[in-house]
């Protein structure tokens, strides 16, 4: 073979590689004794795919939120925010429809993590609205959300504490107020996005900014499906040779309206930061890039830190960016402690790789799979917020 | 125009009829035209999804692209097929000049996307339009202006009968 076709083989070789990146500081404080906890959030995103029957992650939760609800004394102290994309690929189908029976198996298993005995009684679910929730902006979309938050009040209805937030295709902000020391908004994102209605958007930013002045001492943490920041795919974290280029040219030509530089895109963040002035938050929380990333943000109009966590059922590569303090590109989840005191302290909880997002096998094997995989999720991040 | 539809139209119909003399001579071509017209094509496609994006339709997901989006990448593979069977000599300049198309619509498209839209992406996305552009006009002068002696038909490419002559005394 002649050098050139050699040298040029070997170039396009190389050019797929993954970079190098840079490492991170280990951070690991330790998890405050239950006796000085206020609250318990726990931040997970896009479980749509989980199986419970196969899911190591949605067993470790579970686990999590009712040691949690135990070992908290009073009532709502846990939290659980599902942050959308809570069923694929196009969110729950209507009873009656085909694949009625897939999804709703699906939603139900992320209900199940606060339906234990302790979780009943002191945790609450709050599930906003992803994309794929709007059936991927399919006709009807927001007909399949209403399906979602019937289902979900159906689950109410039994006892088992879950409600999508905001309500079916509305943008939000709902808030909750979690202990004296926390606030929670929680947007549909996915809405924004698709929104002709330029005075509807303008009413949700003037309800932001009236959300966060009236929240007082509380923290704030901003919860909706779409990321302030992302350093996975949707951040524009695109392999060239990957799809030999045209994913590549699609993400930095801001063409796919879920990647962050889409126009609408920059616009949802150019708003928020806006409203940020009112009161500049602790934490925004999002989803829809499949991997646990948390970045520290300097600017005063930026949230102190936002947080992606979205690898419950799906996990996506990931790279870089300015003020990364965690990252990781397995399944996990991530939860906030905030302390009598008003401390806050943000843990993720990770597998050690890619390969345990799912079970495969049956009877024995299964359970043999689960139990090993289950065990294998560990605290691998934790940093004082405040 | 009329030319432009008549080379297209006996590129198309003479795909698989071979009428030329020198059929083998037209395969290399042809599987060259297929591919290059299939990247071009999927180019092209490329480019369209991005003028609409900048129009406000978005793509909301990458799989979107696979469906009618990508006509053109089977439009550009007919094509290109059907020009390397009928001239490979206009298949070569249609090449040629579709790749310099390209770079110099990617370079026009490059400052014109700076200006017409705010952020970085305009840049990459008037880059993307001008170079489908591009190559879609000089890959359609390319065919039109080059020597047409490969043309299937045309007197040059007839084959020369050889003459034996028998001289008797």
């Amino acid at each position: 073979m002649r050098p050139v076709w050699v040298s040029a083989c070997a170039l396009l070789l190389l050019s797929g590689c993954k970079p190098d990146l840079p490492d991170l500081p280990d951070q690991m404080v330790p998890e405050p004794p239950a006796a000085e906890v206020e609250s318990v959030v726990f931040l997970v995103g896009d479980a749509g795919d989980a199986i419970e029957a196969r899911s190591p992650l949605l067993q470790r939760l579970r686990a999590d939120v009712e040691d949690w609800s135990s070992r908290l004394a009073h009532d709502t102290s846990v939290v659980v925010l599902f942050l959308g994309d809570n069923v694929y690929p196009d969110g729950l189908s209507a009873p009656g429809e085909a694949a009625y029976e897939r999804d709703s198996t699906v939603l139900q298993a992320q209900v199940n993590a606060v339906a234990g005995p302790w979780g009943r009684q002191r945790a609450w679910a709050y599930f906003l609205a992803g994309n794929h929730d709007w059936g991927d902006y399919q006709a009807d979309g927001d007909g399949r959300l209403r399906v979602q938050e019937e289902f979900l009040d159906r689950q109410r209805a039994r006892g088992i504490r879950v409600r999508l937030q905001p309500e079916a295709g509305e943008p939000g902000p709902a808030f909750v107020d979690v202990g004296s020391n926390l606030r929670i908004l929680m947007y549909d994102t996915a809405w924004w996005l698709l929104a002709p209605d330029r005075d509807r958007r303008v009413r949700v930013l003037r309800q932001t900014e009236d959300m966060l002045g009236r929240a007082g001492n509380r923290h704030v943490i901003v919860a909706a499906h779409h990321p302030f920041k992302s350093a996975s795919s949707h951040g524009g974290n695109v392999a060239f040779w990957r799809t030999l280029g045209v994913r590549f040219l699609l993400a930095r030509s801001g063409t796919i309206l879920q990647d962050l530089n889409s126009l609408p895109y920059r616009e949802l963040v150019d708003a928020m930061k806006e409203s940020f002035r009112a009161k500049r938050p602790l934490l925004f929380a999002g989803g829809h890039d499949h991997a646990l990333q948390v970045i520290r943000h300097d600017e005063p109009d930026e949230p102190r830190f936002s947080v992606v966590s979205g690898s419950a059922s799906k996990v996506s590569r990931i790279g870089h960016t300015p003020g990364m303090q965690y990252r990781a590109g397995t399944p996990g989840y991530m939860k906030v402690i905030v302390s009598r005191a008003g401390s806050v302290a943000l843990f993720a909880v990770a597998a050690p790789g890619r390969g345990y997002l799912v079970c495969e096998g049956e009877d024995e094997a299964l359970r043999a799979c689960m139990a090993d995989y289950t065990r294998s999720f560990e605290t691998t991040f934790g940093m004082r917020l405040r | 125009m009329r030319r432009l539809v008549l080379l297209l139209a006996v590129a198309a119909a003479t795909a698989s009829p071979l009428r030329a003399q020198n059929a083998e001579d037209r395969v290399l071509p042809a599987l060259a035209g297929g591919v290059a017209g299939v990247a071009g094509g999927g180019y092209v496609a490329l480019s369209v999804v991005v003028a609409q994006a900048r129009a406000g339709n978005y793509l909301h997901d990458f799989q979107e692209l696979f469906g009618w989006r990508s006509l053109p990448v089977i439009a550009g593979g007919a094509v290109g097929t059907g020009l390397g069977i009928y001239s490979p000599e206009r298949l070569k300049r249609a090449i040629l000049w579709g790749f310099g198309g390209m770079a110099v619509g990617g370079a026009v498209g490059l400052g014109v996307g700076q200006l017409a839209w705010r952020g970085p992406e305009g840049k990459w996305a008037g880059a993307a339009i001008g170079a489908g552009a591009g190559l879609v006009v000089a890959y359609i002068a390319g065919a039109l202006t080059a020597g047409s002696s490969e043309d299937i038909g045309s007197a040059d490419a007839a084959a020369v009968p050889i003459v034996f002559t028998v001289r008797t005394r």
